[in-house]
């Protein structure tokens, strides 16, 4: 084992670390996207919600760094979720240790976020396609969008098409209905949860 | 700390600039850069199903090489041996290798870094492809196959620290999934699809990152830059992408508006007179480019209306890109 | 440049017409009569019009996933008319041959236009001024000899550099440039005593190909050029 190894086994294992990471240029991966019915419908979980706690720890057998987020979730358009979710992602600090993965998103204390969630227990699940599944809330004085925009008829993709614009969250959560009831077939499959005010 | 193979410092960089510059991975103000030459790579003594962890080795090879032969700029790797390590494991080295990540199954690949926090030194980068898909090696490619050289020569632009370039179309396919339909840089986030080769050569975006972080002797003399801000009214539009053309050179580069007054900076081009174009990031998945508190997406595509001329040796003066609102 | 263009000219223009005009005053002995000594030099000044011409068309393409480009939007793009002042200063090699220096600015506007975005942004025309200047050597052969109020036609080429300065002195791009054409002179004044020789006016035109400068990557620009000026012979 190295030094740094042994370095790292000293440092407590369960470090909170706020993961303030200021804004620039993360990216790095090869990815292969599913459109925005893929999505929701491979998700197993689909949240809106803010981010109260990001917790680094070393995990699995080879001692990686990763970070377990938990989620205050205000709505639940798929699947079942309490009070609060919990979801992990690659990358964290632990003491001075910093692990970043390129291409996974980052998350703060506050954020407001929808995510599509995939991962079963006793697995701890990560957003669908790492960084895709990733939908952030802004709000400001005239209500709240969600960007990105959704992406969701067939043909091409086209930058600035004047008919795709960030939707507010209840539009948002109407796209992912319609995306999950047009996969099915049939009746929507959510479950509300008391909305946050 | 006894230090292993790999010892780097990782220079300090201020933050306007960082906020501009389209080029450079970034933690807070400190830019992912390799000081120390060359830079050495281990790579995990196993194949994944298809590959050999030698056809493996020599693929990376070629993927790094790549890089190291862009003429404008100036960086040297150094393949330092087979291990028994793993990527992400943290042990001080720079390991490349298969990794099986089902819970990951829209990434072929990824890098990551390993920080000291305190010092800012980078430790190690690590890069796995993800043994979940089918590899091929083939000198033409393999139509069911994702080729490894296309996607390292991707990973290796990460490791040496290049940032995602937005340049691309894309499609929803009837059938589900969705689809490039062209890039303009090795850089761009989304894969070609099984049996593409064309991201084994580097597009003049490409180029232009890695020489922006690597420049060889005559590079910024030879070079320069254009900068503005993208502005939707009386407020900034930030995250807005711009891509800038050459007519003479045929050379698409591409940066974007990260500044707090939507300011924008592009390098690294051969002087003379560029388009400028302004598109919103409204089809993408915008985390895997940047972390924005909030970015503009409400806007229509604008060309700025007069073409605006990079000098050599130095960045033209600011203007402002009007862009349409929807 | 331009200040410094017309201060030369003011001074070109000072230092021979005064004296010109001083030899009338003054009682002078009668001398044997002598014929007047020809002209050895000519300046010009003079104003035109230099055409445009076409730098070429150049797709901005993306590399599809068969290497096959798909294009974004296409330009094309050229360098517009303008208006070029320019001066000559001729050494009369005899009746017939001149050796020309000639220095010209002029303002062209270089045009892109975009069409064909794929993103269906409206065609556009993106415009930079650009200053230009020149500096050629040139011979011009007159094709007969030179005689009050009678047309003389001439033939001329040269070659030279030019310099293109852009917007906001951002750039300087050297070119090549080659010049071949013809024209008529028409003396005004010929054969006199004194300073000035002669006194005339000149239309040029001609044929203009530049390499490099503003037709760098293009290949060579063709533009035709034509003028009007006033000329002194020395």
């Amino acid at each position: 084992m190295s030094d740094f190894q042994r370095s790292l086994r000293l440092v407590p294992w369960l470090i909170v670390a706020c993961a303030c990471i200021a804004g620039e240029s993360l990216s790095g991966t090869t990815l292969v996207p599913a459109d925005f019915a893929q999505m929701a419908r491979e998700s197993e979980l689909i949240v809106r919600g803010t981010v109260v706690n990001v917790q680094s720890q070393m995990t699995g057998p080879r001692q990686t760094i990763e970070s377990v987020i938990t989620l205050s979730v205000a709505d639940t358009m798929k699947g079942t979720a309490g009070a609060q979710t919990v979801f992990r992602v690659p990358g964290g600090r632990v003491g001075r240790y910093r692990r970043l993965m390129i291409g996974a998103p980052e998350f703060t204390t506050g954020d407001e976020v929808i995510l599509f969630l995939k991962g079963r227990a006793p697995a701890i699940a990560m957003p669908y396609g790492l960084s895709q599944g990733v939908y952030r809330v802004a709000r400001h004085a005239g209500g709240a969008l969600v960007t990105p925009a959704v992406a969701a008829a067939a043909g091409r993709v086209v930058r600035g098409d004047p008919s795709r614009r960030p939707l507010d969250p209840e539009a948002f959560a109407r796209q992912v209905q319609l995306a999950l009831t047009g996969a099915s077939g049939g009746p929507p499959v959510r479950r509300a949860v008391p909305r946050d005010r | 700390m006894r230090r292993l193979l790999l010892v780097t410092i990782v220079c300090a960089w201020t933050a306007p600039a960082l906020a501009y510059s389209h080029f450079g991975t970034g933690v807070g103000n400190t830019r992912v850069h390799w000081t120390d030459a060359p830079v050495r790579w281990l790579a995990t003594d196993r194949g994944a199903p298809g590959v050999t962890s030698s056809a493996f080795q020599t693929t990376l090879a070629r993927a790094f090489t790549t890089w190291q032969e862009v003429p404008t700029a100036s960086i040297e790797f150094s393949f330092a041996g087979f291990t028994a390590a793993e990527p992400f494991d943290e042990e001080g080295l720079s390991v490349i290798g298969f990794q099986a990540h089902p819970e990951m199954e829209r990434v072929l690949g990824a890098t990551t870094f390993l920080f000291d926090d305190e010092t800012g030194e980078l430790i190690e980068a690590d890069i796995f492809f993800n043994s979940i898909f089918e590899w091929s090696t083939a000198a033409a490619g393999d139509p069911d196959r994702f080729d490894l050289e296309s996607v390292a020569v991707h990973e290796v632009g990460h490791f040496l620290g290049l940032g995602h370039s937005a340049i691309g179309e894309t499609e929803i396919r009837p059938e589900g999934g969705r689809r490039v339909l062209g890039s303009g840089a090795v850089m761009f986030p989304i894969s070609l699809g099984r049996g593409s080769v064309v991201d084994r050569v580097l597009q003049p975006d490409d180029i232009a990152g890695v020489s922006d972080l690597y420049p060889d002797d005559n590079f910024e003399n030879s070079t320069g830059g254009v900068r503005g801000r993208v502005r939707r009214g009386t407020g900034p539009a930030r995250g807005a992408h711009v891509i800038v053309f050459n007519p003479r050179t045929q050379e698409l580069i591409g940066g974007f508006a990260l500044g707090d007054d939507g300011e924008f900076q592009i390098l690294g081009l051969t002087p003379g007179p560029y388009v400028v174009r302004v598109e919103p990031l409204d089809d993408a998945d915008v985390d895997s480019f940047f972390t924005l508190d909030s970015v503009d997406i409400d806007f229509l595509v604008t060309y700025y209306p007069r073409l605006v001329v990079a000098p050599s040796g130095g960045v033209g003066g600011s203007f402002d890109v009007t862009v349409r609102p929807k | 440049m331009k200040a410094l263009f017309f201060f030369v000219a003011f001074d070109l223009f000072v230092a021979f017409v005064f004296p010109v005009s001083a030899q009338g005053r003054g009682a002078q002995p009668p001398a044997a009569p002598r014929p007047p000594r020809a002209a050895r030099m000519e300046v010009s000044a003079g104003a035109g019009f230099l055409g445009g011409s076409s730098l070429g068309t150049a797709d901005a393409d993306l590399r599809g996933r068969g290497n096959q480009p798909f294009e974004l939007f296409d330009t094309s793009s050229r360098i517009g008319g303008s208006v070029p002042l320019e001066v000559r200063l001729g050494f009369l090699l005899g009746p017939r041959y001149v050796f020309e220096i000639r220095g010209a600015w002029s303002r062209p506007a270089l045009e892109t236009s975009v069409t064909g975005d794929v993103e269906g942004a409206p065609p556009v025309t993106l415009v930079e001024d650009v200053d230009q200047y020149s500096l050629d050597l040139g011979l011009l052969v007159n094709l007969r000899p030179a005689r009050s109020r009678s047309l003389v036609p001439f033939i001329s080429a040269g070659a030279g550099y030019v310099g293109a300065v852009h917007e906001g002195l951002t750039l300087l791009e050297n070119g090549i440039s080659f010049r071949g054409g013809g024209g008529l002179k028409y003396p005004l004044v010929t054969g006199r005593r004194g300073r000035i020789k002669g006194v005339g006016i000149r239309a040029d035109a001609a044929l203009i190909v530049m390499t490099s400068g503003l037709a760098t990557e293009s290949g060579a620009t063709r533009q035709v050029a034509s003028s009007g000026s006033l000329y002194f012979s020395f």
